[in-house]
């Protein structure tokens, strides 16, 4: 018989699921209920992991629960900013919040699976919930369009993993990834298609033509969405993947993580340098940020666990700061999009600009801020594990990332203002930014809390 | 020697339509071969003794999807596409895919056939009854999750194509059924020869 209790926290979200849904179907003017709701019923599951005992947890290993815990946090937080940022398109209706929580669902289901089956349906729904968030704007043709384009290339994505989850099937006879130990030309094929699907939902170079398209087409608040929070959970089934199923026992398939790695380093550094639209711009870096947690999953011996959420706990908070900031400029009615629009913001709000000045700053890694610990470890546990030559491609990349970033400082501190800028002051976009820069300066002074957290889930 | 006979027969004829949904020029054609192409998988299903999915394939694919395509295909008002002149472009990389498939085809066929691994365990139930089995014991969270992510398009479904307009006048059927008569139809008591105001 099955024991329900381990899938409590799913059922708890369901739960929110359909009673939000029920509230925003029969009240018209439902927001702050739902929110409120919402955003307590997130906490408390959150607080449910981070206290429950070890044996209720039974199945589940500390590293599902921490970033069980920092996906529901992070969603918490990401559900206050929806409603006024689709006003400001005025796009704004309540099932947004219900993708979010569908996503987070799928999510969950995605990190804690056992077997490719559950997987691939958590997988499903998770993908399901973003192509609607992409396309939520229906009367922009972009919108449409970047909908329309994930929609049709996740398909394609997902029948791969189907097919290579029938492969793995067929010379193991189970999808059990305790089961899955035969080293035969099936099996690694099989596991090598997953794996370029999975590196497809993560979008890792050679797999990431759809990620700028849909990123410039996509309303920001999801594109907020995308960059952390799937991406995060996608990123998790990755580490277990390569780890549970001794991905390093099966060279061919060793060989094409470290291929993507590269590529993704590469890709994300010079295909940012001639972009002029801000979101293609932020996509290539999520790229470039993709190769440096590949670098951490494969090489895992030497603390890569906690080198691997510490990676991930830094790019989502610097995310969340970049994309708040970016939601509450508007040229206009539009939102800003062109990078040569952001000149002389320190005119317009100088708040805003010094925010951004520090966190771009850490997206590039330079020393006193959070992102250069990062990569610090990061390259740490690689050169560790001898991985010399991407190491050097990395620090080479990120010399090279750092080009555009303090090109869009340069423009914000050093440039005269040719474009009228509004800024918009929202409440909890506003605390977002403001926490994550204050998170990202002072992590060099006072690390202690994230490394506590990191430490009591991996000794 | 029959079963081998049918086996050849309807894959090749699968690989013959599903050629042709690529090749044909009409979409309404590509989608007519699809539907050919679903039911040859269903005899091949059938031909391997897995009956029940089989006629699950027939009656959700043709039935509905192939359907519905048809209908959107015809619907739209779609040109016909020529083919011949995008082909060239895809040639290179495309034959590239192909030649890599056919090669691990052929190689996974020459190692691992030879071994007779293909064979399956029958039971003594049949496919219903074992499906039935397992659907809602073992697979049971799996089932359920589907359905959620059921639940998931039809939300998604509906947030896409619905406009709300406040100009459209709507039946709101709660409304209607809760108006008391009191609220609709008064007495009034009107003198002879005088009107009543309202």
């Amino acid at each position: 018989m099955i024991n329900l209790s381990f899938y409590l926290p799913e059922i708890f979200i369901l739960s929110l699921i359909i009673i939000s849904l029920l509230i925003g179907l029969y009240y018209k003017n439902s927001n702050t209920i739902l929110l409120g709701l919402n955003f307590i019923g997130l906490i408390l599951i959150s607080l449910f992991y981070a206290f429950s005992p070890e044996s209720f947890l039974g199945g589940e290993n500390s590293m599902i629960a921490l970033s069980k815990i920092i996906i529901l946090i992070s969603t918490a937080i990401y559900i206050l900013m929806i409603k006024k940022s689709l006003d400001l398109d005025s796009i704004y209706r309540f099932e947004f919040l219900l993708f979010v929580l569908f996503a987070i669902l799928g999510s969950f289901v995605l990190i804690s699976s056992d077997n490719f089956l559950t997987a691939f349906i958590g997988i499903e729904i998770q993908s399901l919930s973003l192509y609607l968030m992409a396309s939520f704007n229906t009367k922009s043709l972009s919108s449409n369009e970047a909908g329309v384009k994930y929609f049709s290339l996740g398909a394609l994505s997902s029948g791969f993993l189907l097919f290579g989850i029938s492969m793995v099937y067929f010379d193991n006879s189970s999808i059990q990834f305790s089961e899955i130990n035969k080293i035969t030309y099936f099996s690694e094929i099989g596991l090598a298609i997953i794996a370029i699907s999975l590196f497809f939902k993560v979008a890792a170079a050679p797999f990431h033509i759809w990620t700028p398209d849909v990123y410039e087409g996509s309303p920001t608040i999801s594109v907020l969405f995308f960059a952390t929070i799937p991406k995060l959970a996608s990123l998790v089934f990755l580490f277990r993947f390569y780890n549970e199923l001794n991905i390093k026992d099966y060279d061919s398939i060793d060989f094409i993580f470290k291929i993507v790695c590269i590529l993704s380093l590469l890709i994300g550094a010079y295909g940012a340098i001639t972009q002029k639209v801000i979101k293609r711009l932020l996509a290539f870096s999520s790229i470039n940020h993709v190769g440096f947690i590949l670098i951490s999953i494969i090489s895992f011996k030497f603390l890569s666990e906690g080198t691997f959420f510490f990676y991930l706990i830094i790019y989502l908070v610097t995310s969340f700061g970049v994309f708040s900031i970016l939601i509450s400029l508007r040229a206009d009615k539009e939102e800003i999009t062109l990078i040569s629009q952001f000149s002389g913001l320190k005119t317009y709000s100088r708040s805003k600009s010094i925010a951004l000045l520090i966190l771009l700053f850490s997206l590039a890694g330079i020393p006193p801020f959070a992102g250069f610990f990062a990569k610090f470890f990061v390259l740490n546990a690689a050169i560790n594990e001898g991985y010399i030559f991407i190491s050097t491609i990395a620090v080479v990349t990120s010399v090279i990332a750092a080009f555009y970033y303090l090109r869009i400082i340069k423009n914000m501190f050093f440039d005269e203002p040719d474009s009228k800028i509004k800024v918009k002051s929202m409440f909890y976009n506003n605390i977002t930014y403001i926490s994550s820069a204050t998170f990202v300066t002072l992590f060099a002074i006072y690390p202690d809390p994230l490394i506590f957290l990191i430490n009591s889930y991996f000794n | 020697m029959f079963a081998l006979g049918t086996f050849y027969f309807f894959s090749i004829f699968l690989i013959f339509t599903s050629l042709s949904v690529i090749f044909s020029k009409n979409p309404v054609n590509s989608v007519l071969f699809l539907v050919l192409s679903f039911l040859n998988t269903t005899f091949l299903f059938i031909l391997i003794g897995a009956e029940f999915v089989g006629i699950i394939l027939a009656i959700v694919y043709i039935g509905a999807v192939a359907i519905l395509f048809l209908f959107v295909v015809m619907m739209l008002d779609i040109e016909l596409i020529d083919i011949v002149s995008n082909i060239k472009k895809y040639i290179p990389l495309a034959s590239m895919f192909g030649i890599v498939i056919i090669s691990e085809i052929i190689y996974l066929t020459v190692v691992k056939v030879s071994k007779g691994d293909l064979v399956f365990q029958v039971s003594n139930t049949n496919n219903t009854e074992s499906i039935g089995n397992v659907l809602y014991t073992k697979f049971f969270i799996d089932f359920q999750l589907s359905g959620i992510a059921l639940l998931l398009a039809m939300i998604g479904a509906i947030v896409l194509t619905h406009i709300y307009k406040p100009s459209i006048k709507r039946q709101n059927i709660y409304d209607q059924n809760s108006v008391i008569g009191s609220e609709r139809v008064s007495l009034k008591n009107v003198k002879k020869g005088e009107g009543i105001d309202t």
